[in-house]
């Protein structure tokens, strides 16, 4: 089954995410902020990273352009977790190498359909 | 244009034939230029993606140009389902049917 | 799949979100004292984390709530607002809401309040996201189509970045037929080929009922990666093209006219000013927000509940500071730079010194210093007449200044700059200073003084501004124009200003002139005599007192005087002054304001203070005629009109009747 690699902050909302990733069967790994993702993205590798934009230490922006820096992340999807008030931040990611975003708030059903609609 | 060796190049693809690991791919399909016969064998294709099936339209033209008897071993679903999607079945000289 | 609870993430929800509104707190009292960036983002970021966890978890309350405050803590990240004491304060009140939200969600009890609610609105208006969202979505509905025409070519750059067009055709695959036609036009040679580069395209024929909502749904992540059209299958009728003319006539029509109106304006110059772009851009802006105070304030006038009074507290907090920025900006477009008029001044002494034969090095400091229109157009003849002064009576001719260990060429120097709320113009030289004994002669021969012995060297330099005085031993054509130091004090007086001299035998003389920084607004006192009100400027007091009849004594002749830190002053009785009936007489029933002009204190009798307040001055001379021991009037909050006092013009006054 895919991999998956969950970045944010918030225990919570990564708990959520990677529950419902869980029990749908997907490999799931954690990471709170992006530097820590990036360190988890070098010892595997992932199919999708789902990242939220605002972290301390390293924030989801900065971890999606060092990312993409990686040959193996080449053409990998990265999702920006984002909150519709934040357009700029959309655009952002994408500049920086994201392959697209998921708005919050999310419920389970919205999060696993778009997972299903990137990794096919 | 350098002579041809008489040798049969055959050229598997991966299972993960995708943009990361196209790199792999490219190299292999340049080497395979030096031969006159060619066999692209796709039969373990797994995933595949628009980079991988775009370098093997690149690679029929080049070999089209440069007269190399080119055939495919196999094709499996998926590399047939993507190449179909995208409207390349053609371009690739797939087999006209889906195989099984 | 669908049941999945994530109710079981709640706990940590709160835990961490409490942790977060500690944080904030903490962030947010550290920025009070001054913090840096990294606090705003850290308390950006809590309630970020707030507000997204609230809303997949299922408190919308709270989410909306977060919202409004993530919000206004974006606009202070990104810089396009300061943070100050009321965004704080608004954030700490955001913090104790939320911990109530909190308390409330653990214990099942619906969040939002009456306070949540204001609070919300609250942040909603600071943040000036009151105003009704701008009609975005009226734009035209797509038309329903049996099947579309989908031109997509992705740049180079898309594939690498995780948007694979195979997963996108895949897509829309799933919305209805399609037929697939892929160009190749682009495709390089196989030595030229990067591999993770997209150089194909596709032509697609999608049929069935399908919105180009979905369509465009589809490529939604990648609307900048490739060049995309989405046509309906079936041709409509394209757009009327005559309408883009329709909107350019009247545009070139308003820019003939815009032509003429500045041409108009040019011819007519005197009564203009030039603004800077950027001072125009301050003012919109401030008066953007004062139409969305405005717009919070107008909702109190239909119907006001009493559980919304700090709402319109913080409204009219707000009003007052927008019209304060208003004002400071307004009064902004008034100010020119000095520079205008120190240009006049290198001509001038270069004329000046070759006629006298002296050399002078001239020095202009701060000339972008800006001062009020009004003030820099009165200012240039005190300060010319103190130029010749100085180079006729205070530099020496260079033999003097060799034989006296000097450059032989003096310098002059004129400097303007800002001191607290003023802006002070210095004019100093490196000459021989004041002849003291010169100047006590011919005030003793004037009968000025009646002895020179015990007076100060402020004493001395006082002396020049008085009337008909005149030092130069030899009168010159230059100085001797019948213009004295007495007028160009008087003339910066009378722009509210002030001259004094300062000066070190044989080192120099420096004149400084210290004026408003604006005329048309002035800080002032507002005190009652019988039922009228006048205002008394800030910058003149120096103290009000209650006096006890017996620190009063009068003199031969009317006048009165107290005493006050050692010395006894005059007393000038505005109700006397002006004529105000039903004013009070006793002296121990009203207050004497000690004020101060030109050096000279005087104390005036008034019923009582009322309030301190700032006047917009309107001249009387324009909308009446000039009366003496009054400068101004300005318009009360009441509508009423209050008389703005001449402190020094009361003190000339005073000295004149006490000479009489």
């Amino acid at each position: 089954m895919a991999k998956i690699l969950a970045v944010d902050d918030s225990a919570s909302m990564r708990g959520m995410v990677a529950f419902t990733l869980r029990s749908a069967g997907y490999d799931v790994s954690e990471a709170e902020n992006g530097q820590m993702a990036l360190d988890t993205a070098a010892s595997s590798k992932f199919d999708l990273v789902l990242a939220d934009v605002n972290m301390p230490v390293m924030d989801g922006i900065s971890m999606v352009r060092e990312l993409r820096t990686r040959a193996e992340y080449k053409g990998v999807p990265i999702l920006m977790l984002t909150t519709e008030s934040n357009t700029d931040k959309k655009m952002e990611g994408k500049a920086a190498g994201a392959t697209g975003w998921l708005v919050k708030p999310f419920d389970p059903e919205q999060l696993l359909a778009t997972v299903k609609r990137v990794l096919g | 244009m350098g002579g041809k060796s008489k040798s049969e190049a055959r050229v598997s693809m991966p299972a993960d034939c995708r943009i990361a690991e196209v790199g792999v791919l490219y190299t292999q399909l340049r080497g395979a230029l030096e031969s006159s016969q060619i066999v692209l064998d796709g039969t373990t294709v797994d995933r595949v993606d628009t980079a991988a099936l775009q370098l093997l339209v690149v690679f029929q033209r080049e070999a089209k140009q440069r007269e190399r008897q080119l055939q495919w071993a196999g094709v499996s679903a998926p590399l047939y389902d993507a190449a179909s999607q995208l409207g390349l079945t053609e371009a690739l000289a797939l087999p006209a049917k889906k195989p099984a | 799949m669908s049941n999945i609870s994530i109710a079981q993430f709640h706990k940590v929800f709160f835990e961490e979100s409490l942790e977060g509104l500690d944080a904030m707190e903490a962030a947010l009292l550290a920025l009070d004292e001054g913090g840096d960036a990294e606090l705003v983002h850290s308390i950006f970021r809590a309630a970020h984390s707030i507000k997204g966890g609230s809303a997949t978890f299922g408190f919308p309350d709270m989410a909306a709530l977060t919202h409004e405050a993530e919000s206004l803590l974006d606009q202070v990240r990104d810089g396009r607002r300061a943070i100050d004491k009321s965004i704080i304060e608004l954030m700490l009140r955001t913090v104790d809401c939320l911990r109530g939200m909190f308390d409330r969600a653990q214990n099942g009890q619906p969040l939002a309040d009456a306070d949540s609610e204001n609070l919300k609105q609250q942040l909603a208006v600071a943040a000036g996201n009151n105003v009704p969202a701008a009609a975005n979505k009226a734009a035209a509905k797509p038309a329903a189509s049996s099947g579309w025409i989908i031109q997509f070519r992705p740049h180079a750059g898309m594939l690498a970045g995780g948007n694979d067009p195979l997963r996108l055709l895949r897509e829309l695959a799933a919305l209805g037929q399609l037929v697939v036609e892929a160009q190749l036009d682009r495709v390089p040679t196989l030595d030229a080929l990067d591999p993770s580069e997209c150089h194909l395209g596709w032509r697609i024929e999608l049929t069935g009922a399908v919105s180009q909502d979905a369509i465009k749904t589809v490529f939604e992540w990648v609307e900048d990666e490739c060049d995309l059209t989405i046509e309906p299958l079936v041709a409509v009728a394209p757009p009327p093209a005559p309408a883009v003319e329709a909107v350019a006539t009247p545009a070139a029509g308003a820019g003939a006219a815009a032509g003429t109106t500045r041409a108009a304006a040019s011819s007519n110059d005197a009564g203009s000013v030039r603004v800077a772009i950027d001072k125009i851009d301050g003012l919109i802006d401030l008066v953007g927000e004062l139409v969305i105070t405005q717009a919070m304030l107008d909702q109190f006038r239909e119907e006001f509940d009493p559980s919304r009074l700090a709402m319109l507290q913080h409204g009219l907090a707000q009003l007052a500071r927008h019209t304060r920025s208003l004002q400071e900006s307004v009064m902004g477009i008034r100010m020119l730079p000095i520079g205008s008029v120190f240009n006049r001044f290198p001509r001038l002494v270069r004329d000046l010194s070759q006629k006298l034969g002296k050399q002078v090095k001239l020095d202009l400091v701060g000339e972008h210093t800006e001062l009020d229109k009004t003030v820099l157009e009165k200012i240039g003849d005190p300060l010319v007449h103190l130029v010749r002064n100085a180079i006729d009576h205070g530099l020496e001719m260079p033999e003097k200044r060799r034989a006296a260990g000097k450059n032989e060429v003096g310098t002059l120097r004129l400097e303007a700059f800002h001191r607290g709320g003023s802006i002070v113009v210095e004019i100093s030289d490196d000459g021989a200073g004041l002849n003291r004994d010169a100047i006590i002669a011919k005030a003793l021969q004037k009968g000025l003084i009646k002895s020179g012995d015990d007076l100060s060297d402020e004493a001395v330099g006082e002396l020049i501004f008085q009337p008909g005085f005149s030092t130069a031993a030899v009168t010159t054509d230059l100085s001797g124009r019948g213009v004295g130091m007495d007028v160009v004090r008087r003339n910066v007086v009378d722009l509210g200003g002030n001259v004094a001299i300062k000066s070190r035998a044989g080192q120099g003389t420096t004149f400084t002139i210290t004026l408003p920084l604006t005329l048309a607004i002035i800080d002032g006192l507002r005190a009652a005599v019988g039922g009228e009100c006048y205002i008394v400027p800030l910058v003149s007091i120096v103290e009000s007192v209650q006096l006890r009849a017996d620190a009063v004594r009068s003199v031969t002749g009317g006048g009165e005087l107290f005493r006050f830190r050692g010395e006894y002053r005059p007393i000038v009785r505005l109700h006397q002054q002006f004529g105000c009936a039903n004013a009070r007489q006793n002296i121990e029933d009203g207050l004497v304001i000690v004020v101060e002009a030109d050096g000279t204190q005087i104390g005036l009798f008034v019923d009582e203070l009322v309030g301190q307040q700032q006047a917009v001055v309107k001249s009387l001379e324009a909308n009446y005629r000039r009366v003496d021991g009054i400068s101004g009037a300005t318009i009360l909050a009441d509508g009423s009109v209050a008389l703005i006092v001449d402190v020094a013009g009361l003190i000339r006054l005073q000295s004149r009747r006490k000479a009489a």
